[in-house]
């Protein structure tokens, strides 16, 4: 299994100069645990993800500003890795979020994101088919 | 402005037995779309937690034949926990020292170990957007 069968394709970015209330906005909005900070050209510049925004809880948010509080990002995660060689990496830096690069460019343009619940998906073994099954078996005996 | 863990936590939680099978526990995670499994013995007290990021570990591993036991995070000390009653700014200090997403909810009784709910950094962060937008209204 490698890393791209498992990531996210595409990610949701903002750029350093944007306030947090945005980023906040954002990840409730699109329901995203985690925001890609890139800078003027692109590339991956860092990551805010729950963990970074809480400590700003009682703040006000919109003098803040991405680039302040987002945490330097610095891994290249190619999308033909193994799963074991990404499980690695994120076990050992506790990055729980990898962002995914694309190795064709120069640049380090973002692709995708492999977290730890794309992980989960696959460790669980339900395809796609039976997933959507399952789901439809819990609803019938949920409702009335 | 939500000050205390109790306006903010989900009442409820997903929970699983100790000898419950990984794969079981990834399932679980899966289908209730969640990130988390509260671990609970047969008096229904909480014995610790697994969540999706300490479940990667165990990849590569026979999925069927390893249990929760084996990868658990335990709560002896009650460090994973919080009540209902304790200032929300305590608990994202404690999430934030622990680096970890989310916090178990017990009942406010000392002695209880029973789940009350869970309080997520998601909704968190919400609370924190909605804030700005009443702000920003008023």
């Amino acid at each position: 299994v490698k890393v791209c069968d498992l990531m996210h394709k595409g990610v949701i970015s903002c750029y350093a100069e944007d306030t947090v209330k945005d980023v906040a906005r954002m990840m409730d909005q699109h329901h995203f645990r985690s925001i890609v900070v890139v800078n003027e050209r692109g590339e991956v510049w860092g990551i805010i993800s729950f963990r970074e925004m809480m400590p700003h809880y009682s703040k006000n948010l919109s003098q803040l500003t991405a680039g302040e509080i987002m945490r330097p990002y610095k891994i290249e995660v190619d999308p033909q890795w193994s799963i074991e060689n990404a499980i690695d990496v994120m076990r050992r830096l506790r990055y729980y979020h990898l962002i995914v690069v694309d190795p064709h460019v120069g640049t380090k343009w973002p692709v995708g994101i492999l977290s730890s619940s794309d992980v989960v998906k696959c460790m669980s073994n339900l395809t796609s088919g039976r997933y959507e099954q399952m789901l439809k078996i819990r609803r019938e005996t949920t409702e009335p | 402005m939500k000050e205390y863990v109790r306006q903010l936590m989900r009442r409820g939680a997903i929970t699983c037995s100790e000898t419950t099978s990984i794969r079981d526990i990834a399932q679980i995670m899966v289908v209730n779309q969640v990130r988390y499994c509260v671990v609970i013995n047969n008096e229904h007290e909480v014995i610790g937690i697994v969540s999706a990021d300490s479940l990667i570990c165990t990849f590569g591993l026979d999925l069927d034949e390893t249990k929760a036991q084996d990868i658990i995070v335990k709560d002896k000390r009650r460090v994973f926990t919080t009540t209902g009653k304790t200032p929300l700014t305590e608990a994202i200090d404690i999430m934030k020292r622990l680096k970890i997403g989310h916090l178990v909810v017990l009942a406010d009784h000392p002695a209880s170990r029973a789940v009350l709910g869970i309080l997520f950094s998601s909704d968190i962060v919400a609370e924190m957007a909605r804030r700005q937008e009443e702000g920003e209204k008023s």
